[in-house]
């Protein structure tokens, strides 16, 4: 959901079908080389084929009215804020954490993505709505930090008032974490929702009854979408997963591999292996992969561990930087920020929390989608692997993996795991800025968004 | 024991993939690339594709064009498609005297054959309708450029290098070159292993000053980072590829997937190989965006990146053996213009080391053109200062 930037308090929209929709449907069978070889002859087809692929794009229209200048400054210095403690992200950790850093006398900067602090906690409902700010904490509300940049030693946030630059000593990164997709057949269909999207609508109270909502996940996830569900009155259809799951009054499945979801169009059955299929209209996916961007732009090592397989940030940054929360690798909301930022003032390295070695929670097919923004495949990636290209770097420049609007969040952990199961090193590209996508009217300082 | 190869080419961009290829198809196999990173590491995945035949002056326009027609062809001589797309190309100018300046270009363009037509104010932003809303252009010049896409014909060229039996070797850096005397013998690797080679050709580009030094050559080269941002994708909203000048130096268009590529350059740019990307060009390049045409504010800025222009003093690569060192090979200062005129350069050079006869098109490339010359300097941030003196003549 936070790779994605869909707004969660609008009303969810489902897009008129596209004439074209068919037709790219087709195309998403194809290898992303497919050109390759094609539209090749005859020659003189060339530049009609390409202008015909152009015009087939799915994305989105480009509005046709300019961005209002009003607001718009001319370019001078970029204005500098200075602080001892940057903290990104006002859910439940960030919120602990710049309340430890500010009794301990620190100067604490707090950059919140929403308009407000704290939002997150009113979809979890095991977390506690009082946050008890300290009034010497400066708040920046609807700014994203966009990036770490190393050579100019400094943050850089975007928000209302234009682009900012932020000097700090110290970093505490409170990001939260991202619904990890595993690679099962069907794993593209609309009405499957991550764990994090679904409390959010759930909050919201977006599923009305009729809709039968399935779980497929980890443990703990499994609880938080079950504690989700009831908080919004809905009655799960099932809750399955590799672990241990919640037996509620409805089914339940624990240590159970999922095998495909099927359905033309959108999700309409779940089958677990060695199961029938258990109708269903939403399937609620929860696996966790902890937000690393800050934390490797900071200079942290990012690897890949855990099963399912996803980026770990790890080792000394350039400078004291410290990840809490779900950014940690923790479920709970925030319950361990401040114990952890106490033993991090006092010096204490942090301890990291490994991600889970669950057993699989599905069955990998090869025509699920790796990357779910580029419509890359699982044979995809293998293909390109075996044809030579054998790294993270060569693997995201000949399929495309992790190119999109995520860029790689939900996508680099599975695209390791299948370099690591070539025997390769499971190794990353590099993770650049920005770390969220920005407009450029509010990097052009054009408008308050 | 050392290994053996007919040339050892250092540097697996482009230029070092399409050099062991045209050698291969000429009948020397026995190649190596040694790429310190992995291919189209450097210069080569950092740029975004344009082949433009519009050049300021004669010589380069000449060169260009021909270059552009060997992208055209590559799809035919390598079998894989690069995305070779026509979509057009603008100069937009924002100060009359820019016109009158640029106008001058048009009849010795026309007299190669490159297409480009000088528009007024109005008529550049109909045929430019992205401007639309923005800053008034005193003009345009639009021709029909082209635009491929980068990683498609690095990998084309990496799989017909492949097919062809030339080694290639990623993740190995060259930290010596080997020497006989005088003459070139071969490189030197980080892992300890030594390429015996009587021919050593230098592809590096931004490290083209460093890996000349290792030779004992002193080169004129000196890297300036450019930066790049990328967007989410959109249906098709704008043709040409536009390029700018005054009074700040940038760029945009929209690729052939739909996301927007644009570049406003630092008129500071420390001159130095400096591949890191700064907050500082998403905010000044979001700023020129906006005043120019202010639609693109819609969109997402997702990635950006940077990379270096391997300037010459006079904006021309260096092509050819060096007279110095027998048996090394300059290949680089392409000066922000190595993806398009790489193929051919590469083309021409392969012929060169074949047949011991220098090619006419490379004649204004000689290698050895700033002996002697002491320490020019690059004036890098004024577009028109390379240009300048010989467009007079």
């Amino acid at each position: 959901m936070l790779a994605c930037e869909v707004p969660a308090d609008t009303p969810a929209r489902i897009p008129r079908v596209d004439p074209l929709r068919s037709l790219a449907r087709r195309a998403e069978r194809l290898t992303p080389w497919f050109y390759e070889e094609r539209f090749g002859s005859p020659k003189f087809l060339r530049q009609p084929y390409l202008r015909v692929l152009r015009l087939l794009s799915s994305a989105p229209r480009l509005p046709a009215d300019p961005v209002p200048l009003h607001g718009h400054e001319e370019e001078g210095a970029l204005e500098t804020l200075e602080t001892e403690a940057l903290v990104v992200g006002g859910g439940p950790a960030g919120l602990a954490a710049a309340a430890v850093l500010a009794d301990r006398g620190l100067e604490v900067l707090l950059v919140e993505r929403e308009r407000s602090l704290g939002v997150s906690a009113g979809w979890l409902p095991s977390a506690s709505r009082e946050h008890d700010l300290p009034l010497e904490v400066t708040v920046l509300l609807g700014a994203t930090c966009v990036g770490l940049y190393e050579e100019e030693a400094l943050a850089g946030v975007v928000g209302p008032g234009g682009p900012r630059t932020v000097r700090f000593d110290r970093l505490v990164v409170a990001t939260g974490a991202y619904d990890r997709p595993l690679m099962y057949a069907g794993n593209d269909l609309p009405g499957t929702i991550g764990l994090r999207a679904f409390e959010r609508y759930a909050a919201a109270g977006s599923f009305s009854s009729d809709i039968r909502v399935g779980v497929v996940a980890a443990p703990g996830e499994a609880s938080r979408a079950v504690a989700a569900a009831r908080a919004a009155g809905i009655s799960l259809a099932f809750v399955a997963g590799p672990g241990e799951v919640p037996v509620e009054d409805g089914p339940a499945f624990p240590r159970r591999r999922l095998e495909r979801v099927e359905g033309r169009g959108r999700v309409r059955s779940v089958r677990l292996e060695g199961g029938s299929p258990i109708a269903c209209d939403v399937l609620v996916m929860g696996f966790t992969q902890p937000s690393f961007e800050l934390q490797v732009q900071a200079g942290a090592t990012a690897s890949v561990s855990g099963e399912p397989a996803v980026i770990v940030a790890s080792g000394q940054a350039r400078f004291p930087t410290l990840a809490v929360g779900e950014a940690a690798g923790h479920l709970g909301p925030g319950t361990q920020a401040r114990a952890a930022v106490e033993a991090w003032l006092r010096g204490d390295a942090p301890i990291p929390v490994p991600p889970p070695e669950l057993p699989e929670a599905s069955i990998h097919h090869p025509r699920a989608f790796a990357c779910l923004c580029e419509d890359v495949r699982v044979s995809d990636l293998r293909a390109a692997i075996e044809e030579g290209f054998g790294n993270a770097e060569l693997v995201k420049r000949r399929t495309g993996a992790g190119t999109g609007p995520c860029q790689g969040k939900l996508c680099l952990g599975e695209v390791a795991a299948i370099l690591r199961a070539a025997g390769l090193p499971a190794d990353l590209p590099t993770i650049r800025p920005p770390a969220r996508p920005v407009s450029i009217a509010a990097l052009g300082g054009a408008t308050d968004a | 024991m050392p290994e053996r190869a007919d040339v050892a080419i250092v540097g697996g961009g482009i230029t070092g993939l399409a050099l062991a290829w045209e050698l291969a198809r000429r009948g020397k196999r026995d190649v190596t690339v040694v790429e310190r990173r992995y291919t189209g590491a450097g210069g080569s995945g950092r740029n975004v594709g344009r082949i433009r035949a519009m050049q300021l002056t004669r010589e380069l326009a000449v060169f260009a064009l021909a270059a552009q027609r060997k992208h055209e062809r590559l799809r035919d001589e390598l079998g894989m498609h690069t995305l070779f797309w026509r979509a057009g190309y603008a100069w937009v100018l924002y100060e009359p005297g820019e016109v009158e300046r640029m106008a001058e270009a048009i009849p010795m363009l026309h007299e190669l054959g490159i297409p480009a037509h000088l528009h007024g104010p109005a008529a550049a932003v109909r045929r430019l309708p992205v401007l639309r809303g923005g800053e008034t252009p005193a003009g345009a010049i639009i021709g029909r450029d082209a635009i491929v896409h980068h990683d498609a014909a690095v990998y084309a060229y990496r799989k017909a290098c492949a097919t062809a039996g030339v080694r290639v070797l990623e993740g190995r850096d060259v930290i010596g070159i080997l020497k006989s005397g005088d003459e070139a013998a071969g490189v030197a690797l980080g892992d300890g292993t030594e390429i015996i080679a009587p021919v050593v050709v230098n592809a590096t580009d931004g490290w083209a000053r460093e890996v000349s030094a290792m030779a004992g050559v002193s080169a004129p080269n000196t890297p300036v980072r450019r930066e790049v941002f990328v967007t989410e994708p959109s249906k098709p909203f704008m043709g040409p590829a536009i390029s700018f000048y005054r009074p700040s130096e940038g760029w945009f268009n929209q690729t052939l997937r739909g996301e927007l590529v644009a570049g406003v350059v630092h008129p500071d740019e420390p001159v130095a190989m400096e591949e890191r990307s700064t907050f500082g060009f998403l905010r000044r390049t979001a700023g020129v965006l906006l005043q120019k045409a202010p639609r693109l504010g819609h969109l997402h800025v997702i990635r950006q990146w940077a990379g270096v222009y391997d300037m010459t003093p006079d904006r021309k690569p260096l092509v050819g053996p060096v007279s110095a060192v027998p048996g090394f090979v300059q290949a680089n200062g392409y000066s922000g213009r190595g993806f398009a005129l790489a193929p051919l350069v590469a083309e021409l050079l392969a012929e060169w080391l074949v047949d011991g006869e220098r090619p006419e098109l490379l004649w204004p490339f000689d290698p050895d053109r700033f002996d002697g010359v002491p320490a020019p300097s690059v004036d890098s941030h004024d577009y028109y200062a390379g240009y300048r003196s010989e467009s007079r003549e």
